[in-house]
């Protein structure tokens, strides 16, 4: 009851998301064009919810792949250094001056796309030397590598300017304000992209969600699909931090969530989860738009506010 | 026919050093605990990277492709270790039929009845989870997914370590009534068992593979406690 419940909730807060905000939106004239009603509604909060909600369908589908294909509970692109390589890719354009567009994208986006595409790169050349097959050194090596991007992201700070800095800042915190509709079709393409993929692959991946011997000794050739699935995600989650910045906590805690929801196996739960990770991501936006607040919270604030307390209380229910 | 050309493998230290042997028939590998039996048995399904060749029907296995080395040999291990403990019998089966399935499709009716009825036969529910099987249970389970991908030789780690003497009895029976024109490699510290399967006996120690033609000639009481280092009676261990 609980859970149907806290389900309503969520989808309630998320539908609300295009009618929260700093300017009212009146009902009346949403449909009347020039108002400004209009305006903000079409313009701004629409594709804010569709980058939102597919944004959080990334995420959590992300963290549901790692964890399975790698067989850990806690692999997400934050842990394995995808989104500090991000950070650090758009720091560098921001420390360089570089604020144009290029193709309907910012330039720091497309150093945030290559600085996440180095991190990969660099996790797949290391885990060449990697004999453990649990994913707990891979997941080591990306602790290591988020160490030494936050490194190179203090150096950053310590040269720039305070603007500089405070535009770094908030791009670490994540930030879904978009205007028109290129970037929420980018990070819809993108996660659309990444749920076929994985609903064609969902086979294999439930034998690698057994172990890593089932798989191979079923026919699977284990490096070939890992390194592809590795590549087509990183891919897609590369582009679409590299306009929001990194959200955390997405990507750890839908994929336990939807687990302990429906109680399926693993590749069951693909749509589940991307539907959770939508719904939860544009319900955080709306809270992080909510009047009680002075000025809009960071997205990574209120997804780590909440997710948070509530991985704790997974943990202790032990799921 | 199963060959094995100068095998060497090693964690930290020599587990399996210059093993060699050519065989077609049915095996009993025994040996004390520790000595590489099962590493033996996943070097011969190419799970581990070994030094030495191993061929299988004059192939050599690291040119097999990895569907057909599947349908080829396979693997029994004696405990079923899952990250995704919701996976149902059913799909924990069905996987067995995955080099058979074509990429861009679901399993079909016939690999799906197939399964059912290896399911029946162990009386396992389709939709129960693997993490609610006992031991025993998941035993059955681990064989009835061999029994499904249908490979030409199957290796038994410990088939009976985990089951009861009925069950043990079940599995008995199978192994005897299953294809011979299936190699059947069974791994076993289960003497009993051994004996009554009648299987050339493979006797692995650090000091490498004793083969013995006859399983009779293995089971007398010296040469059991010759091998073991402890004092057999009647071809059981002497318990005082």
């Amino acid at each position: 009851m609980i859970k149907y419940f806290a389900l309503g909730f969520l989808v309630f807060l998320s539908l609300s998301s295009s009618f929260v905000g700093s300017v009212d939106v009146d009902f009346k004239e949403i449909f009347v064009s020039g108002s400004l009603s209009s305006n903000v509604f079409f313009n701004l909060r629409v594709p804010r919810f569709i980058l939102a909600f597919f944004m959080g369908v990334l995420l959590a589908l992300s963290g549901w792949l790692y964890q399975g294909l790698f067989r850990n509970s806690l692999m997400t692109p934050f842990t394995l250094g995808i989104s500090g390589g991000a950070v650090l890719g758009v720091g560098i354009s921001v420390v360089l001056g570089l604020e144009f567009a290029f193709f309907g994208l910012s330039v720091s986006a497309l150093f945030g796309f290559v600085g996440a595409m180095s991190s990969v790169l660099l996790l797949l050349y290391f885990s060449r030397f990697v004999k453990d097959s649990t994913g707990n050194s891979l997941l080591l090596l990306g602790i290591a590598l988020s160490f030494f991007f936050s490194a190179s992201l203090m150096v950053l700070f310590s040269i720039s300017t305070a603007t500089q800095s405070y535009s770094i800042l908030r791009y670490t915190m994540g930030d879904l304000s978009t205007i028109g509709y290129n970037e929420a079709i980018v990070v819809t393409l993108s996660s659309l992209l990444l749920l076929a993929f994985l609903y064609l692959k969902r086979y294999e991946l439930a034998m690698l969600s057994v172990s890593e011997q089932n798989a191979k000794l079923k026919g699977l050739d284990t490096k070939k699909i890992t390194l592809l699935l590795l590549v087509v995600s990183s891919f897609v989650i590369g582009v679409a931090i590299s306009i929001t910045g990194p959200i955390g906590f997405v990507g750890l805690i839908i994929p336990h969530m939807a687990k302990k929801l429906f109680k399926l196996p693993s590749y069951k739960l693909i749509v589940p989860t991307a539907l959770l990770g939508g719904l939860f991501l544009s319900a955080c936006d709306t809270l992080s738009r909510l009047w009680i607040f002075e000025s809009e919270i960071p997205i990574g604030v209120v997804t780590a506010f909440i997710g948070g307390p509530f991985f704790i209380y997974l943990i202790l229910k032990r799921v | 026919m199963i060959e094995i050309k100068n095998l060497n493998f090693s964690y930290d230290q020599d587990v399996l050093k210059n093993i060699s042997f050519k065989e077609a028939s049915n095996i009993v590998i025994l040996g004390v605990n520790g000595v590489g039996k099962s590493t033996l048995a996943k070097c011969l399904c190419n799970l581990l990277d070994f030094r030495g060749a191993v061929l299988l029907d004059g192939v050599d296995i690291k040119k097999f492709e990895a569907k057909e080395l599947a349908k080829t040999i396979t693997y029994i291990p004696p405990r079923l270790e899952s990250f995704d403990q919701n996976i149902s019998c059913l799909d924990f089966v069905l996987m067995g039929r995955y080099p058979y399935k074509d990429p861009f499709s679901q399993y079909s009716k016939d690999d799906i009845k197939l399964c059912k009825k290896l399911l029946d036969e162990i009386s396992l529910e389709y939709d129960k989870a693997l993490g609610s099987l006992s031991s025993g249970q998941e035993q059955l389970l681990l064989i009835a997914q061999a029994l499904s991908l249908d490979a030409n030789k199957i290796i038994f780690d410990e088939p009976t370590s985990n089951l009861d003497p009925s069950h043990s009895l079940e599995l008995f029976k199978s192994l005897k009534n299953l294809d011979k024109s299936k190699q059947k490699i069974v791994i076993t510290h289960d003497l009993h068992f051994a004996k009554a399967l009648g299987y050339k006996v493979f006797f692995l120690s650090k000091d490498g593979l004793e083969i013995y033609d006859d399983a009779d000639d293995f089971f007398k009481s010296e040469n059991l406690s010759k091998a073991y280092g402890t004092v057999f009676k009647d071809g059981s261990i002497f318990y005082d």
